[in-house]
C-alpha cells in the first residue's frame, strides 16, 4: 500500500490529516526535531494501526516510550508499527502474548529507545534526552493547571511535587470565605501558590538546562558554551542563582503566601518558552558573558543548590534592559539576571555568599512574578511583545496588576479574568 | 446537547451517579447538598440532603440509599425513602471520595488527610459508630478511587497510585506511580477488571493495566486529548472524568475543556465527539445499560474565582453510533 516512500510533509509539520491512511510515509526524518509537537490525532501515535489480536492490541509501551523519551515525538511513527507488522501477521497471537516485545530490532529508526525506556522508568539514564524531554514537555504539554506536579520520567518519582487539586483551591477559597476573609487575599493566597510553583518549574527547567546548544536565544537552551568555561567546568550552567531561592521559596511559599522568597524567577519561562529568546543579546556585550538569565550558576546539576553567588550584585542592573525586545513575559527577570551572572561569574567559584542576597530585588522580582502569573492564571500564555511592554513598564508600579487596569486596551493576553480592585471601579453600572 | 435536567444544584456539581439498579441519578454538589433525580423523567425525587460543608462525592449503595462523602470531614449514609442521613463516620479533613463495593459489602471513602478507610454500612445503624473497619495510610492527599470487582485504585496527589486487593487491605497489592507526568485528576477500573485509566491535569488518559508482567505493560499506553487550538497555541485542558460503557467496555472523557469524547481503548479510536458545553464538564456517568449518559457541565474552578456559565446537567441519550467499539478489521501493513 506504500505506493511511495516519500515522506509526507503534512507529518513532518506535525498533522497529517490521513493519519494511517495517509499515502505518504509518516516517519520523521532522522534528524532529531525537538520542536514538532504531537497535535494532532489525539491518540498521539495515530498513525498506526495493528492487527488486533490481543486485547489492547500490541501496542507496547514501547512506542509511547518511545514517542516520549525521544526528541521527536513522532519518532515511532508507522514505521515501529510498519516494521512490525510482518512479525505480527503470522496468526494469531495468543492473549498476552506479546510477540514482539523488546525486539531492538523491530523499530529500525529507534534502536536505543528501548532499552532507554526500559532504564529511564527508575532512573534519569541520560540526563541530556531528560532535560530536552523536560524542556519539551514544558513548552509543548504545559498544562492549563498549574498547580501539578511533574515527573519527566514516566513511572518515575515526581520531580516537582506538591501539587492541589483545584478542588482542594475551592473548598480551601469557600473556607476562608465562610471565615470572611476577603476575596482578594483569596485570591492572592491562590496566585502565591501558583508562583511558587512556576517558580519551581522554572527551576527545574534551567536546572536541567545544562550544556545545551550553544546557540543563543533556542527555545529550550540557555547559551552555555561560554559559561562552560566561564564557570570552570561545572557542567550544568543553566540552574539560576535564585534556583536555590526558589526552593526556599517554593517551600515556604506554598500556601503560605510569603512572596519575598522568589525572586529573580522568569516565571513564565517553562509555560511559555523555557527560555528568553533574544533576551541577553543587547545586553550580553555589556557583561561579556552568554546571559543566562538563569543567574549562570553552574554546579548546580539540580536545582535546589544553595548558591547563592552574587545575586544582590544584581540590583544596580534591573531597570536598564530593554525588555521591549523579548518575547517572553519572563524576560525581566532574565534582564536583571543578566547582570547578576555576570557578578555570579566571578564569585561563582565561592558558592557561598548566601549573604549577597538582598532582598530588595526580590521584592521588585515579586511584583513582576505577580504580574506574570496573573497572566498566567487567565491561563494565557501569550508571549506578544505587547504583554511584556506593559509588563516593563509597570514593573516599577507599586501595586501588582494596576497597570492592567489602567490601559486603554487590552490586546489578546492580557484580558484579565478578575475583577478590578475598588480602586479602578470608576462607576457602577 | 441532551435534556436539561430540572433543578440541578445552585453551585459546582463535584460528581454524579447513576445507579446500577434503575436510571436515578445522585448529584453531590458545592452548595452541600445531595440530590436526586429520575433522569428518565427528568425531575428530582425525594428530599435535598444538606450537608455542613461542600459535598465531594457521592455514591449509590442501593435504590434506596447512597453514601455521601462531604468536606466536613464526614461520611454520611443517606436513606432515600426515609429522607434521613446517619453519620457512618469521619476523616480527619475532607473526604474526597466515596464508592461502594457490591463485592466486598464495604464503603471505601478517600480523603485529603492521605488515608482510605473502609466502613461497614450496616454498622450505622445502631447507635454508636462502629462501622470503621479499617484505615489505610496512602503516600499522599487521595484525589480519585475506583472499584472493579474486588480491586481497588486509588490515585492520589503526587502521581501515586496504590492497587488494593479488598480481601487483604493490610497492604496495598500494587504500589505504582501514573506513567503521565502531570497531576492524576481521575480514575475509573474498566468494567472487565483488567486495569484502569488514569486522567491527568494535562490533556491525557492512561490506561494501564493491573497485569504488570511483560506482556501486561506491553499493552499500557497513553493518548492525548482535550487540548484545543487556541490561536497558535495548544491550550492543554485535564481531563476531569472518564466513565466506562457498562457492556461495550469503551469510555467517555469529559475535560475542562467543556468536550465530551467517547473513545474504544482497544482499537484506540475516538468514537465520538459531543458538542462542546458552555463551561467544563465536571463529572459523567453512563447509566447501568449504557442507554444515557449524564454529563455535569460545571466548573470546576480551574481559573480561579471567575464568573462563569450556569452550572447544568444534561442527560443524553447515547446512540450506538456513539460508543459501539468499532475493532479493526483491516490491518494497515506498512511494507516499506
Amino acid at each position: 500500500m506504500n505506493r511511495r516512500q516519500e515522506l509526507c510533509r503534512n507529518f513532518q509539520r506535525g498533522s497529517c490529516k490521513y493519519g494511517a491512511q495517509c499515502r505518504y510515509l509518516h516517519a520523521t526524518s532522522y534528524q532529531q526535531q525537538p520542536q514538532q509537537q504531537a497535535k494532532p490525532n489525539p491518540f498521539g501515535f495515530g498513525a498506526s494501526s495493528r492487527p488486533q489480536q490481543q486485547p489492547f492490541g500490541a501496542q507496547s509501551q514501547q512506542f509511547q516510550q518511545q514517542q516520549q523519551q525521544q526528541p521527536n515525538r513522532f519518532g515511532f511513527g508507522v514505521q515501529g508499527g510498519g516494521s512490525s507488522q510482518p512479525r505480527n501477521a503470522p496468526g494469531p497471537a495468543m492473549p498476552f502474548q506479546n510477540k514482539w516485545v523488546r525486539d531492538p530490532s523491530a523499530t529500525t529508526k529507534q534502536p536505543e529507545a528501548q532499552p532507554a525506556a526500559q532504564a529511564a522508568h527508575t532512573s534519569c539514564t541520560d540526563p541530556a534526552s531528560c532535560r530536552q524531554q523536560i524542556a519539551d514537555d514544558f513548552k509543548n504539554e504545559a498544562p492549563l493547571w498549574k498547580l501539578t506536579c511533574y515527573a519527566h520520567l514516566r513511572s518515575g518519582p515526581c520531580d516537582i511535587t506538591g501539587d492541589v487539586s483545584y478542588e482542594e483551591l475551592r473548598a480551601k477559597a469557600y473556607e476562608q470565605g465562610k471565615q470572611g476573609h476577603p476575596l482578594q487575599s483569596i485570591v492572592e493566597g491562590e496566585r502565591n501558590l501558583q508562583n511558587a510553583k512556576l517558580a519551581e518549574f522554572n527551576n527545574l527547567l534551567s536546572s536541567t538546562q545544562a550544556s545545551q546548544t550553544p546557540s543563543f536565544p533556542t527555545v529550550g537552551s540557555f547559551p552555555e558554551v561560554k559559561n562552560n568555561s566561564s564557570f570552570g567546568g561545572s557542567q550544568t550552567n543553566g540552574p539560576p542563582v535564585f534556583t536555590s531561592f526558589n526552593q526556599i521559596g517554593a517551600a515556604t511559599n506554598l500556601g503560605s503566601g510569603a512572596r519575598t522568597t522568589t525572586p529573580g524567577v522568569p516565571t513564565n519561562t517553562i509555560f511559555g518558552q523555557p527560555t528568553q529568546p533574544a533576551f541577553g543579546q543587547p545586553t550580553q556585550p555589556a557583561f561579556g558573558q552568554p546571559t543566562q538569565p538563569a543567574f549562570g550558576q553552574a554546579t548546580q546539576p539540580t536545582f535546589g543548590q544553595s548558591t547563592r553567588p552574587t545575586f544582590g550584585q544584581s540590583t544596580t542592573s534591573t531597570p536598564s534592559f530593554g525588555a521591549p525586545t523579548f518575547g517572553n513575559t519572563g524576560m525581566k527577570f532574565g534582564v536583571q539576571d543578566a547582570s547578576g551572572s555576570q557578578m555570579s561569574r566571578q564569585t561563582f567559584g565561592s558558592m557561598s555568599s548566601n549573604s549577597n542576597f538582598p532582598n530588595s530585588t526580590s521584592s521588585s522580582n515579586n511584583r513582576d512574578i505577580d504580574r506574570q502569573s496573573q497572566e498566567l492564571l487567565s491561563g494565557m500564555t501569550a508571549r506578544t511583545s505587547a504583554v511584556d511592554q506593559a509588563l516593563v513598564e509597570d514593573k516599577k508600579n507599586e501595586n501588582q496588576d494596576d497597570s492592567i487596569w489602567l490601559k486603554e486596551k487590552w490586546t489578546i493576553g492580557q484580558i484579565p479574568l478578575d475583577e478590578p480592585p475598588q480602586r479602578h471601579v470608576s462607576h457602577v453600572f | 446537547m441532551g435534556r436539561e435536567l430540572a433543578h440541578p444544584p445552585k453551585d459546582g456539581v463535584s460528581n454524579l451517579r447513576f445507579s446500577r439498579s434503575s436510571d436515578r441519578l445522585l448529584v453531590s454538589s458545592w452548595e452541600k447538598t445531595v440530590r436526586l433525580y429520575d433522569a428518565r423523567a427528568n425531575e428530582p425525587v425525594g428530599v435535598v440532603f444538606t450537608h455542613k460543608g461542600p459535598v465531594l462525592d457521592c455514591c449509590f449503595h442501593d435504590d434506596d440509599s447512597g453514601f455521601s462523602a462531604s468536606a466536613d470531614h464526614v461520611v454520611r449514609r443517606l436513606a432515600f425513602i426515609a429522607d434521613s442521613s446517619y453519620r457512618l463516620g469521619s476523616h480527619v479533613g475532607p473526604v474526597s471520595c466515596v464508592e461502594y463495593s457490591y463485592d466486598q459489602g464495604q464503603v471505601i471513602t478517600g480523603s485529603w488527610d492521605k488515608t482510605i478507610k473502609c466502613w461497614d454500612p450496616r454498622g450505622v445503624n445502631g447507635p454508636q459508630e462502629h462501622a470503621l473497619i479499617g484505615t489505610h495510610n496512602q503516600p499522599e492527599r487521595v484525589y480519585s478511587l475506583s472499584l472493579a470487582g474486588y480491586k481497588l485504585v486509588v490515585a492520589t496527589a503526587g502521581r501515586h497510585v496504590n492497587v488494593y486487593d479488598l480481601r487483604r487491605m493490610s497492604e496495598p497489592e500494587q504500589q505504582r506511580m501514573s506513567f503521565l507526568s502531570y497531576q492524576t485528576r481521575c480514575v475509573e477500573c474498566y468494567p472487565n477488571g483488567t486495569g484502569f485509566a488514569l486522567g491527568s491535569v494535562e490533556g491525557r488518559v492512561a490506561m494501564d493495566f493491573f497485569d504488570q508482567t511483560a506482556a501486561g505493560l506491553s499493552k499500557r499506553y497513553a493518548f492525548k486529548c482535550h487540548r484545543l487550538n487556541e490561536g497558535r497555541r495548544i491550550v492543554v485542558y485535564p481531563v476531569n472524568a472518564i466513565t466506562f460503557h457498562p457492556s461495550y467496555g469503551t469510555f467517555a472523557t469529559g475535560g475542562a475543556d467543556g468536550f465530551v469524547y467517547t473513545w474504544d481503548g482497544e482499537s484506540k479510536k475516538k468514537l465520538f465527539q459531543y458538542p462542546k458545553h458552555e463551561t467544563s464538564i465536571a463529572a459523567l456517568s453512563f447509566s447501568r445499560d449504557g442507554s444515557l449518559l449524564a454529563v455535569a457541565s460545571s466548573y470546576t474552578y480551574l481559573k480561579g474565582d471567575i464568573d462563569h456559565p450556569p452550572d447544568k446537567i444534561f442527560i443524553r441519550d447515547v446512540n450506538d453510533l456513539e460508543v459501539k467499539p468499532r475493532p479493526k478489521l483491516f490491518p494497515k501493513f506498512a511494507s516499506a
